[in-house]
């Protein structure tokens, strides 16, 4: 008997623990930013929409804890504290995360799968905001918002 | 001929139609829903790279879909979602301009298609609806088209890098009639219903009839 895709990944457990932090990494990654660099998209003269311009990869660790995500690449670390974050949002076989000034960094993991990272950085998120008072998460694209 | 779609989209109907139907299996029900004339939403549910292929290959009125920004940029590809009129939506931010077009599309009573779960299935079931799509259809208060596609999991799954010639059924349903609510006040109370309408259609055209089986048309 065929099972399907789901069946298995019921079979899996939660990456999210039950009890206590929801903490990962260091998880070796690959990290293109843009920073409100976009280029319009045409067609037949027309203004279709944008397109976000994104830099050169760069391979570094990204770290997941309580409070925020660090990341550490080729010489340079940023910690982006879980609150600044406005968007997660998967893209093929990258994760799209967005900041509150405007930077939205791909990220594509090399070892790990991106549902598992999805699943982990919405479980953060969802207990940061409810620790800071901010509500309930309800959604996480195309911006994080809560009731 | 069809003045609405261009030669190069015709063209790739035709090779995506043909091609899948004999190669793989294609089955089709429901084109009898598709409207006629006048503008429509097709709201589809999103299992594979597959679906926005074969749903505009199979739909005989022209469909501008709604695509991801990043498939724009990359050479060759670009310009072909740019003919077959897709356009671009940026899924990390809300999307002003993506959703000025698509009611500009709709103004001009022409189709559009959404993938209301914004993104890919992980593992072949149907996700939780995105509200900005209910929301589109409320303010543009036109006849939603819901199309479940259901088999192309199976034949690209978005683990895989390649697709597998498995047979793959569309079915388009009886177009859902929501009111047009312009303003934010209005709208909102009524996102949570028409969510459950249009993913309850979709549930059915999908979830429910797997390749092989009879699946309501509506």
């Amino acid at each position: 008997m065929i099972r399907p895709a789901a069946a298995w990944l019921d079979t899996l457990p939660s990456p999210v623990p039950a009890d206590g932090p929801v903490v990962a990494g260091p998880e070796r990654v690959r990290v293109k930013l843009a920073a409100d660099q976009v280029k319009p998209v045409c067609h037949r003269r027309e203004l279709i929409g944008w397109v976000e311009c994104f830099g050169k990869p760069a391979q570094g660790s990204l770290s997941l804890d309580q409070e925020a995500l660090t990341f550490a690449v080729e010489g340079w670390r940023r910690s982006v504290p879980l609150e600044e974050l406005t968007a997660i949002q998967p893209s093929s076989s990258s994760l799209q995360l967005r900041t509150s000034n405007g930077t939205v960094a791909s990220v594509r993991f090399m070892e790990s799968s991106v549902l598992r990272w999805e699943i982990l950085l919405q479980e953060a998120v969802r207990r940061r905001w409810t620790a800071l008072g901010r509500g309930r998460v309800i959604e996480f694209q195309p911006r994080i918002a809560c009731r | 001929m069809p003045a609405d779609r261009p030669l190069i989209y015709r063209t790739c109907q035709w090779i995506a139609r043909t091609g899948w139907s004999r190669l793989a299996g294609l089955d089709v029900r429901g084109l009898e829903n598709v409207p006629k004339k006048g503008a429509f939403l097709l709201i589809a549910n999103h299992e594979s790279n597959l679906d926005p292929i074969l749903i505009q290959a199979v739909c005989p009125r022209a469909v501008h879909a709604m695509a991801k920004s990043s498939q724009f940029l990359v050479p060759v590809v670009g310009a072909l979602v740019r003919s077959i009129l897709a356009f671009p939506v940026r899924r990390y931010q809300v999307d002003p301009h993506a959703v000025r077009i698509a009611l500009r599309r709709l103004g001009a009573n022409q189709g559009v298609a959404v993938y209301i779960e914004g993104e890919r299935s992980w593992d072949g079931r149907l996700q939780s609806a995105r509200p900005g799509t209910v929301r589109l259809a409320l303010k543009a208060g036109v006849p939603v088209l819901p199309c479940g596609i259901s088999g192309s999991y199976e034949a690209w799954p978005r683990w895989s890098s390649k697709p597998q010639l498995l047979p793959i059924r569309i079915t388009f349903g009886v177009p859902i009639n929501l009111p047009r609510l312009d303003s934010r006040r209005e709208r909102e109370p009524a996102v949570a219903e028409a969510t459950a309408t249009i993913m309850g259609a979709l549930e059915r055209l999908s979830v429910a009839g797997t390749v092989g089986e009879a699946a309501p048309a509506s």
